[in-house]
């Protein structure tokens, strides 16, 4: 059984800070292990993360439900300040920001914004 | 404080990529107190068992005899200027780093080149002019969170542009306005050139510990997505003209090879 803890993801959300804020993961969402590959089907999430340097989430793109809490964890990333970036299917470059979520959306890479400086 | 070959040696053993002196043993003579902070070695092998003479030209012992399976090896440097040049082979000890709880050092086999591999390099050199790259194959990384960045990167660029990657070490991309950016893992600088030329080095880093892959994934998609939001977190720096190839060897050949002929 998975603990709470597993189910969150932590994100340096506050500038010149290492303050983490925690994004729950939505019970129907799967996190995806290393070398666990997404389904046909699935569509995912990536966080860049200082703890893990990556971490994927994905949902089932056939199940409402599943797609109803993306949704609502996509927004509430967006909210807390995550700058969400679509990658192209196959792997193809794309730099397109989301404005909103998007079902079809194969990945969305979640980007840190806060924590971009110059040095 | 005084090495004993006598004690030294029999310590001495390699495998792997890499080979190891027991430095507790070592300098488990009576009159250290430092052990296990000292000495790294370099060996290499070949197919011989052969015994050795050593000469020893400082500390209490003077001459040994070792069998190992290596026709040579050499502790290298020293912090006691401890010397010894043997038949042929040269020792010396060496101030390095060492795990100070088990008294390890640890070195790498690299032997030297032959004469003859050295004179081919030297003719090579000299048939083509010397090449400035920024290439930097990526490293062997065991860090987990470096490689997961890294497979994130490679689901960004597609499986080509990441094999490129991994050779070149560098993601080189054209934003809209034409300008190409070379951008390096970690908080390197992000070079900018327009026309193939180098006309700025930028510095937009990612805070807070994260892998040095993230960095570059975080460069590259501002760069694509945002050119102007990209270079509004920049610091410029200066643009320095690249560092030439060493000047190559002026002297001839035959000098070059006397020389070489008289080392070996």
């Amino acid at each position: 059984m998975t603990t709470a803890t597993l189910r969150e993801i932590e994100v340096p959300l506050v500038k010149n800070s290492n303050v983490k804020e925690k994004i729950a993961v939505p019970d129907k969402l799967r996190i995806l292990e290393d070398k666990e590959k997404a389904g046909e089907w699935e569509r995912c999430f990536r966080f860049l993360t200082p703890k893990d340097g990556d971490k994927r989430v994905v949902w089932d793109s056939r199940d409402m439900d599943q797609i109803e809490e993306a949704k609502a964890m996509f927004d509430e990333c967006v909210a807390k300040g995550l700058v969400p970036y679509r990658v192209g299917r196959d792997g193809k470059q794309t730099s397109e920001v989301m404005d909103e979520f998007d079902p079809e959306a194969e990945e969305v890479i979640f980007m840190p914004i806060a924590q971009v400086a110059g040095g | 404080m005084v090495i004993s070959p006598a004690v030294l040696m029999p310590a001495i053993g390699y495998g792997g990529g890499g080979m190891y002196c027991n430095t507790n043993a070592a300098t488990n003579d009576g009159s250290d107190t430092t052990g296990g902070t000292t000495y790294r070695i370099q060996t290499w092998t070949d197919n011989n068992t052969a015994t050795y003479p050593i000469g020893w030209d400082t500390g209490t012992a003077t001459t040994t005899t070792v069998e190992m399976n290596v026709l040579q090896f050499r502790i290298l440097d020293t912090p006691y200027t401890q010397y010894t040049q043997g038949a042929n082979y040269t020792i010396r000890v060496y101030n390095g780093v060492a795990d100070t709880t088990g008294y390890w050092a640890y070195g790498t086999c690299s032997p030297p080149k032959p004469a003859a591999e050295r004179l081919r390099e030297i003719l090579n050199s000299r048939m083509a002019p010397g090449v400035l790259s920024s290439c930097k194959p990526l490293g062997y990384t065991q860090d987990v969170r470096e490689v997961r960045a890294r497979e994130t990167l490679r689901r960004v660029l597609g499986e080509d542009r990441f094999r490129d990657f991994v050779r070149r070490g560098f993601v080189s991309v054209r934003a809209k306005s034409g300008l190409v950016y070379q951008i390096f893992p970690g908080s390197d600088f992000t070079k900018v050139y327009d026309n193939g030329k180098l006309i700025e080095r930028l510095c937009v880093v990612l805070l807070g510990g994260f892998p040095p892959t993230d960095s570059l994934i975080m460069r590259y998609l501002m760069i694509l997505n945002n050119e102007q939001q990209f270079r509004g977190y920049a610091i410029k720096h200066n643009v320095y003209a690249p560092t030439l190839p060493m000047k190559p060897d002026q002297r001839s050949l035959i000098e070059i090879f006397k020389e070489l002929k008289k080392v070996a």
